[in-house]
């Protein structure tokens, strides 16, 4: 009979909770959002508290997503959310309508969907993997992770490689920094002689400014709490790090700032940008906020020539930038469905493998019998051909059965498992 | 000789005129290279009809109403084939190609005026009327700009660009734009002003400051002042810049029409 281990359908316990940009605007993300250091204690948490056997936490600045493995859905889908709330300190079903709640297959799709940056916010950026990639081991050093996850994760980067080298989608990436710069030349024009302000020193205000400087922006200066994090990147830049007291002085001198600190509340305050824009004889400034949560009051806007775009204003603009990429888009969406196929058929496989090994092993046994016997008088070379022959025989007579039992663990036909087991009287071992 | 000059031009402004309509609506940019050639070679038969007509008139044709029209048309035709190959500011076109249009339309309609009397007939009338001409030209360009600067900030703002946002120019370019026709046209009308002045000390009689034209025309130079003081020193641009530059260009518009319409005085137009 079937192992416990080894379910009914495993993948149909997979079940996701989460938020992101397509389900709720960055007020309410930045609200949910777990900074790097508290990942740890959080799945932690999951697992002492919540007693969910398998869980991944993955948050980045545009979603954050519980991935999860469990008997019970209900139960586990109830616990993520009273989970997320707690953690957060937020008031009861303040989450409900911006949450999502997937479960089997729908989970599978999304995973792959995720890692392969189809559900970005930026379709196609390649930043997704690397950070889905750090969750998975993150877990994994955690012991988080047992079979039903542990195959699906590495079997989304796996789809993610696929879907980059077959499609064009990572090609045309239009990214959040690819938008800055373009954005940045409708206000500016020629970016030569202008410089940026990094505020923090952000992965995505990194690539960001360095596609930034390719453009042409001459100056770069970084102002960041930890001094040497400023400075190893203005050395980088071959720019200038400054502290945070200096904030005022380096507002004045730049034409584009760049903002993602890891800090909780508003780094950048109008009254800040109201005597830097006053100082700059109103001089356009371009503000630039992608960090989540949001790291610069969205009351900024309203001062004349200050544009600042957080990261669902660049989403808008990215939309306008996608339709070259519907095709790719589509592309991968197939690719991404055949997978999910292949997925949900080789977890069914892994279901019915103890069977199949069993059946192979009978008619291997069955034609071998008396084999001994028979092979006596052969010397050493002709034994070993002869055997050979004889198991190749054997999984010949056995490969249309092994089809058959595939295709019942999907479903076709599933009372066909049973005949089998009781017709060579099988015996599945673990 | 000089109708037919005439003539050509127009068609050439108008072929212009629609090309760049079919710009807007077909979104193809071909069109607007056509366009853009077509105005240049309307802008060159207008040159040449004016020196024609001078010859002909044996004077520099801006002594009436309707000279005075075709040099403001030529004006504006020069300051946008300037911006346009200056800052590829192609969205002036929008503007500039019609008021052009309208403005050669317009002096058909007008009655010919007789040859102008020998007073008038002066090196000082000519640096007069042309130098402020060529700044009511610039100032149009200028208002357009800071419009369209507007316009730019606001699609911005909006943070939903679309399509028209990537045929204007960057806003810095236009702020570019603007401030540099703004002292163009300040400093023609500066010296426009003053030969006025100094022609009027010369030969006229007293009282010519209470001539309602020149009344208005230093108004007009009063409000280019604060706007250019304010540019320069406050770096005035967008709403505030564009609201001046209107009342700057309406107050042109009233002292090149409406000034004669409403009153009489000494001058002709």
């Amino acid at each position: 009979m079937a192992s416990s281990e080894q379910s009914p359908d495993s993948w149909k316990k997979l079940l996701l909770v989460g938020i992101s940009h397509k389900s709720a605007p960055v007020e309410i993300r930045e609200k949910v959002s777990f900074p790097e250091l508290e990942l740890h204690q959080a799945t932690r948490v999951l697992r002492t508290q919540y007693a969910l056997p398998e869980s991944l936490i993955l948050s980045t600045c545009n979603r954050v997503e519980v991935l999860a493995h469990s008997e019970d859905h209900r139960q586990a889908s109830y616990s993520i959310c009273d989970f997320l709330h707690r953690h957060h300190a937020l008031q009861d079903s303040f989450l409900e309508k911006f949450l999502y709640n997937l479960r089997g297959d729908q989970v599978i799709r999304h995973v792959f969907r995720v890692a392969s940056s189809l559900d970005s916010l930026v379709v196609g950026e390649a930043q997704i993997l690397g950070q889905l990639k750090k969750a998975y081991s993150r877990a994994r050093d955690l012991g988080r992770l047992g079979t039903g996850l542990e195959k699906l994760v590495p079997q989304a980067f796996f789809v993610a490689k696929r879907v980059r080298r077959e499609t064009l989608i990572g090609k045309a990436s239009v990214s959040v920094s690819s938008v800055s710069v373009k954005l940045a030349e409708r206000i500016f024009g020629q970016l030569e002689g202008k410089s940026v302000l990094l505020i923090g020193a952000g992965q995505m205000a990194e690539q960001a400014a360095v596609n930034l400087v390719r453009a042409g922006i001459s100056k770069v200066t970084i102002v960041n709490r930890s001094r040497d994090a400023a400075r190893s990147l203005a050395h980088r830049f071959r720019g200038e790090a400054a502290g945070f007291e200096e904030m005022d002085r380096c507002l004045t001198e730049s034409d584009v700032v760049l903002v993602s600190t890891g800090a909780d509340g508003y780094v950048l305050l109008k009254a800040h940008l109201e005597k830097a824009i006053r100082r700059r004889k109103y001089q356009p400034l371009f503000v630039i906020d992608i960090a989540v949560p949001r790291n610069v009051d969205p009351t900024v806007h309203e001062i004349e020539n200050v544009f600042l775009f957080d990261i669902d204003d660049l989403e808008s603009v990215v939309e306008s930038n996608l339709e070259g990429r519907r095709q790719s888009a589509l592309q991968a969406e197939e690719i991404i469905e055949e997978e999910v196929q292949k997925f949900v058929r080789a977890r069914a496989a892994d279901k019915v493998g103890p069977l199949i090994y069993a059946l192979r092993r009978r008619f291997e046994e069955t034609c071998l019998r008396d084999f001994e016997y028979h092979a006596r008088q052969l010397d050493d070379r002709e034994r070993e051909m002869l055997q050979m022959h004889l198991r190749q025989a054997a999984h010949r007579l056995a490969h249309p059965l092994i089809i058959e039992i595939k295709r019942a663990a999907c479903g076709h036909h599933p009372e066909n498992l049973d005949m089998i087991r009781r017709l060579f009287k099988l015996e599945e071992e673990e | 000789m000089d109708t037919l000059l005439f003539y050509v031009a127009f068609a050439f402004y108008a072929a212009g005129l629609f090309l760049s309509i079919a710009t807007v609506v077909t979104r193809k940019d071909s069109f607007f290279r056509i366009a853009i050639i077509s105005h240049g070679i309307g802008f060159v038969c207008h040159s040449v009809f004016l020196v024609v007509l001078g010859i002909e008139r044996q004077h520099f044709p801006i002594m009436s109403l309707r000279e005075s029209l075709y040099f403001f048309a030529w004006t504006v035709s020069l300051c946008f084939q300037i911006s346009y190959w200056r800052y590829r500011f192609r969205a002036l076109g929008l503007f500039s190609l019609p008021l052009v249009t309208i403005l050669m339309l317009g002096t058909a309609f007008l009655k010919s005026y007789p040859a102008p009397p020998e007073i008038l007939r002066s090196s000082w009338i000519y640096l007069h009327t042309t130098c402020l001409i060529l700044a009511y030209g610039m100032f149009f360009i200028t208002f357009m700009s800071s419009a369209l600067y507007l316009f730019q900030q606001w699609q911005i703002k909006s943070r939903k660009p679309r399509i028209l946002l990537e045929r204007l120019p960057a806003l810095l370019t236009m702020d570019e734009a603007f401030q540099n026709f703004l002292i163009a046209g300040f400093s023609f009308m500066t010296v426009g002003l003053l030969a006025g002045v100094l022609w009027a000390e010369k030969e006229w009689t007293q009282g010519w400051y209470q001539d309602p034209k020149v009344i208005s025309t230093f108004v007009t130079w009063l409000i280019y002042l604060a706007l250019l003081y304010l540019r320069l020193s406050a770096g005035w641009r967008g709403k505030r810049a564009a609201l001046m530059s209107l009342a700057g260009f309406l107050s042109v518009l009233f002292t090149f029409i409406g000034a004669r319409l409403f009153f009489e005085g000494l001058h002709s137009f």
